[in-house]
């Protein structure tokens, strides 16, 4: 199967496309890992990471045949899709959709781990924004994306069926945080499972108060967002998967989505929105109904109820972490409007504060002036524009808000060391050559 | 110690990854990093292209020993 004949104008739309609508990066590049464009805006920083962590290795890898659509996760739980194109002349290229995060939970536990370490306020306040910043999504925005892309790239239509989920890249051992927390190892959890979920079930009626018992226990660890309820002692260690022995995988899995609705009660109790509840109730589901054996199945209900106790534990917490909801919806109206005059008067109602104190607010937590940061998000607007439309330079700089063509020329070289003409130029001249990006 | 000029920084934490202990990182801004940790290691590899900031900073291992795994990487 080759690649559509107009597959460099069919993937820049796209590109352009995802970026309108949700500030998703594309990213291509080769076989030899040389990228050709990305409008990610912090591409530069996330290709070494992207070197280092094994995306771009395991991306140029692949050799499937047909090619399809293929979901990766890298160790910080970030979610990348990408798929290869075999052109006609012979050649390959790669085309990859992201970063995004499938759980808000995920990005705020970064967000968190990030605020631990000690860094320059420089450096701080660029990986907050670059965590902040990537999209947060579910599993039918990865699947229409990665059908999106195959369209894109082939001009072909595939069912949901089709999008390979590959594997987490990550090390089995990993977890040495700066704070030397250590995760729970899964291996002994599997290995219990595995030899006792499949036992008779049949309880004696004191068996099943003293089930009822830690089931509750279980629950109010949710409600109160206790963490380490087994070692503080409150939960008997080993009784959880007690709660859910069946007599075949259907009826485990059944126990274990019942149990899934109990935790989205209580972390409604324990005052998780009801949103995020429903959206960690829908990823336990999910992932419980995926499951191909009972030691998966257990794995993935005892990893969502504890992302449950993270959750109710998150919302309990007095002190924000990284940056405020009120900043971080400031940033997404920003991003939405950019195209439009923003006057702070707007965001400042938007979010119910006065001018002075948003202004100050926002560049206390994000380092930016909001003029600097409004600034940012135009440029990065430009750029996209300029890499995955021809559109004229002037209709660009006019529809961003720049004061003149001048200006923008001379705002878009202070950042990119290249005035439009000459960035657009040399790097939107098309997918098929092999010059270096 | 501090990295040696062009080496692979991700073979460099390939090799991080096998030490006994922890490893970190202290740039001349004021960064500490536990090279360990993968957050550590998103901010330490996104540096990828600011010779300055990588070959400037030093690299320290919480065991003497683990000095000799990444002898390959490091030097005075």
């Amino acid at each position: 199967m080759k690649a559509s004949s107009n597959m460099d104008k069919r993937l820049r739309m796209f590109a352009g496309e995802m970026y309108s609508a949700c500030q998703t990066g594309t990213w291509c590049f080769n076989r030899e890992r040389n990228v050709f464009y990305s409008t990610y805006p912090f591409s530069d920083d996330l290709r070494n990471v992207l070197e280092v962590n094994g995306i771009l290795q395991t991306v140029v890898s692949d050799q499937e045949q047909p090619p399809r659509p293929t979901v990766l996760s890298d160790n910080l739980d970030l979610i990348w899709i990408y798929e290869r194109a075999d052109l006609e002349n012979g050649g390959t290229l790669f085309f990859m959709v992201g970063p995004v995060f499938l759980m808000r939970l995920t990005q705020e536990t970064l967000m968190k781990k990030l605020a631990q370490l000690t860094l320059s306020v420089a450096k701080r306040m660029k990986f907050t924004r670059i965590l902040a910043e990537a999209p947060v999504v579910n599993t039918m925005f990865i699947e229409a994306v990665s059908r999106m892309l195959h369209f894109a790239i082939y001009d072909e239509y595939l069912g949901a069926t089709e999008v390979y989920v590959g594997q987490r890249l990550s090390d089995a051992d990993e977890e040495h945080s700066d704070t030397k927390d250590a995760e729970v190892k899964t291996e002994t959890w599997q290995e219990r499972m595995q030899n006792s979920l499949l036992q008779k079930p049949d309880r004696s009626q004191a068996e099943m108060l003293e089930y009822a018992h830690l089931q509750e226990l279980l629950l109010q660890a949710v409600r109160t967002g206790t963490r380490d309820a087994q070692d503080a002692g409150s939960v008997p260690t080993g009784g959880f998967h007690e709660l859910f022995r069946q007599d075949s995988l259907r009826s485990i899995k059944d126990s274990l989505l019942i149990f899934q609705g109990l935790c989205t009660q209580a972390a409604r109790d324990g005052g998780l929105p009801l949103e995020e509840a429903l959206e960690l109730e829908q990823r336990g589901v999910e992932a419980i109904e995926r499951a191909t054996d009972i030691a998966e199945a257990a794995r993935q209900n005892w990893d969502n109820y504890e992302a449950f106790i993270d959750a109710v534990h998150q919302t309990k917490q007095e002190a924000q972490q990284g940056i405020s909801v009120p900043i971080q919806l400031t940033m997404e109206y920003i991003r939405q409007s950019y195209r439009k005059d923003i006057a702070l008067a707007d965001l400042a109602r938007n979010v119910g504060y006065t001018e002075y104190y948003l202004s100050r607010k926002f560049t206390k937590e994000t380092g930016w002036r909001i003029q600097d940061y409004l600034r940012e998000v135009r440029l990065e607007a430009a750029r996209v524009q300029l890499l995955t439309t021809r559109k004229d330079i002037d209709a660009i700089s006019s529809e961003l808000r720049f004061k003149s063509r001048s200006h923008f020329d001379r705002t878009f070289k202070e950042k990119t060391g290249m005035t439009p003409a000459v960035f657009r130029k040399t790097m939107g001249q098309g997918t098929g050559q092999t010059k270096k990006s | 110690m501090r990295l040696k000029k062009n080496v692979s920084l991700k073979d460099f934490i390939d090799t991080v990854k096998k030490c006994q202990h922890d490893v970190y990182f202290e740039s001349n801004e004021g960064d500490h990093l536990n090279l360990k940790s993968t957050i550590s290691q998103f901010v330490f590899a996104s540096a990828g292209n600011d010779e300055e900031y990588l070959h400037q900073g030093t690299i320290m291992c919480e065991s003497v020993s683990d000095y000799a795994t990444l002898a390959d990487y490091i030097e005075e």
